[in-house]
């Protein structure tokens, strides 16, 4: 059995760093706090993120404005609160999207050789693309749509998940259960969501959680440089702001604060949950 | 006698999915042959994607084009002929280096970018130069060191430093020892003084990387039976740490570094944007600002080259430090 797992779990155990409950808590619980408030960002925002005040620039934080506020006077607080909402959506949009095309094209793999060989191609050729250069690069020609951003960082992270899906099959298929569904005639649409696809859903959570870290860098990268969508947005913020670092460093530090923690946030779930399934499957293989 | 295969099989190095387990088991020639062939495919791309703009004369004029422009350009790159005809000369076009000229320095683009190169390289060289010193440092720390505190926290502070963005520490560190303390420059590349910070902040991407996984490599080989052997044969601890644990750990060290190119790329391109410095990775950010596509185009092209070509020499590079590379597969 072993012959499943070695590949992708002795390249993910290296990757993701072994933390204990308290750091699966904490992050859970920030990850959490960060989804409420963006969902309730129109009710929580005390003021709205785009009103400028041009007589109230560059504001201290104050009782009245407990962020501050920028260079035209909007108020810190309800951008930052607001300014998660790009990059939420964004990141679990790009992940998914990765996840399905992987699926796709891992399974589209399995189905013979020549299929492999174009697949594993386009794989490779993909991976040796630096993925947030061209998903700069790629946004700059095409513009900067919240569908173009989505789809060109989960096309420069699908290739992780397809490895894992490809492996896995390949593993499986020489298998005596496999072998006895097949030769029980089964269909082959029943042996990929039968045979294949429960046994790769623990490594495709991990894929998933080390994807959604990647995309969530690179969405932030993007907005920074302006190639986000137009919306009150922490990496834009940053950005804006950041010329202000000696007279108004709250300017960019509370949206920094912010991206900060939501980026932990998620590298400590995606942590979390690679490490459970490394344990579920080291049961479930008897090792 | 001690058996000589279990030992080549003890310290057989970590083995990743990476992208290089096809390239390492070829030689020279595949590698170079892999390296034109991943970027003929990053050419297919960028010749959809301008495809897909629309109508690609108008997109390579410049703003305010004459009459006569979009007409010469539509001559030279083909675009009133069929669609094979149009890939085979913008092919031709890119590789001979044949662009229109930028539309903000009337210049061609693989000039302007030829000559930023320098920088990027210098910014690159010096932040991987401060990683891979600090990574192994960490690393090695984290393993060895004399107490439990100094082989933790090390490592923990590194790894908070891979949830944050390049432009977030270098906001950090330009407030701290600019702003605050005077010492170093905010940007711009005047002095020599002004690459200490753009190259700081971006090592602190790769780093935690390049410590986490030394740790790890060398966890696997503390207790491997030729460093057994070492210490029975009473050599040195530092000896045996270092030339048998650490030495054979570099390996997966050096593959790591491979897989991190592309995110210090895309962090360079960050780091330059945010310290004015004028490299590869802020000229293009300059094209994008003002729409200049001839070249967005080139340093699509001048990137992936770089990259590219790096990575075969990582593969190559790999192969000499540890011919059991290419036995392994």
């Amino acid at each position: 059995m072993s012959t499943i797992t070695a590949a992708p779990g002795s390249g993910v155990s290296i990757v993701a760093p072994r933390v204990r409950a308290t750091g699966a808590v904490v992050g859970a619980v920030l990850l959490g706090v960060i989804v409420v408030v963006s969902i309730a960002a129109p009710v929580l925002a005390p003021y709205d993120p785009e009103a400028f005040t041009l007589t109230a620039i560059l504001q201290a934080p104050s009782p009245a404005h407990p962020f501050g506020t920028d260079e035209i006077g909007r108020d810190i607080l309800s951008r930052v609160i607001w300014g998660g909402r790009p990059v939420l959506v964004t990141t679990i949009a790009a992940t998914l999207l990765s996840l399905v095309i992987g699926l796709i094209m891992g399974t589209l793999a399995s189905t013979g050789r020549i299929a492999d060989t174009i697949v594993t191609r386009i794989a490779d050729i993909q991976l040796s693309i630096p993925g947030l250069v061209f998903a700069m690069l790629a946004i700059a020609l095409t513009g900067a749509h919240l569908g173009n951003i989505v789809l060109v960082l989960a096309l420069s992270a699908w290739p992780l998940h397809f490895r894992v899906v490809r492996a896995h099959a390949a593993g499986v298929r020489g298998l005596p259960f496999t072998e006895a569904s097949t030769l029980a005639g089964s269909s082959a649409w029943y042996r990929i969501t039968r045979n294949y696809l429960p046994g790769v859903l623990p490594l495709l959570s991990v894929t998933t959680g080390i994807t959604a870290t990647v995309v969530a860098l690179s969405a932030t990268g993007l907005s920074y440089l302006g190639l986000g969508v137009v919306l009150p947005d922490w990496g834009r913020m940053i950005a804006i702001s950041k010329g202000h670092l000696s007279d108004a460093p709250w300017a960019s530090g509370f949206p920094s604060l912010a991206l900060v923690l939501f980026l932990l946030s998620v590298q400590l779930v995606a942590a979390a949950v690679s490490g459970r399934a490394r344990v579920s499957l080291k049961r479930s293989n008897g090792v | 006698m001690i058996d000589m295969s279990s030992l080549v099989a003890q310290s057989a190095p970590l083995r990743f999915p990476t992208r290089r387990l096809r390239f390492r088991a070829s030689s020279v020639l595949r590698s170079v042959l892999s390296a034109i062939i991943a970027l003929w495919g990053v050419l297919t791309l960028v010749f959809f994607a301008i495809l897909l703009t629309g109508n690609p004369a108008t997109l390579l004029a410049s703003p305010s084009p004459t009459k006569a422009q979009p007409t010469a350009l539509t001559a030279q790159f083909g675009f009133d002929q069929s669609l094979g005809e149009q890939y085979v000369r913008f092919l031709g076009n890119i590789v001979t280096g044949n662009y229109p000229d930028s539309f903000r320095l009337s210049a061609n683009p693989i000039d302007q970018l030829l000559a930023a190169l320098p920088y990027t390289l210098a910014l690159a060289a010096a932040s991987l130069l401060i990683a891979v010193v600090l990574g192994l440092a960490v690393g090695y720390g984290a393993v060895f060191a004399g107490n439990r505190a100094l082989r933790s926290t090390p490592i923990t502070i590194l790894a908070a430093f891979q949830a944050t963005p390049v432009f977030v520490i270098g906001l950090l560190l330009i407030l701290l020892f600019s702003v605050r303390l005077g010492w170093l420059p905010t940007g711009g590349a005047r002095t020599p003084q002004s690459i200490i910070l753009p190259a700081v902040a971006l090592s602190l991407v790769m780093a935690p990387r390049i410590a986490q996984v030394f740790r790890a490599s060398l966890l696997q080989l503390v207790d491997a039976e030729h460093v057994r052997a070492a210490t029975a044969k009473q050599i040195s601890l530092r000896t045996v740490r270092l030339r048998h644990v650490a030495a054979n750990s570099l390996v997966p060290v050096v593959s790591v570094i491979g897989l991190e190119l592309g995110g210090l790329l895309g962090g360079s391109v960050l780091t330059e944007s945010l310290f004015n410095w004028p490299g590869i990775g802020a000229a293009t950010i300059a094209a994008i600002d003002s729409k200049d596509y001839p070249v967005i185009i080139a340093a699509v092209v001048v990137i992936a080259a770089i990259f590219i070509i790096v990575n075969a020499l990582v593969d190559l590079f790999t192969v000499r430090i540890d011919p059991r590379a290419e036995l392994n597969l």
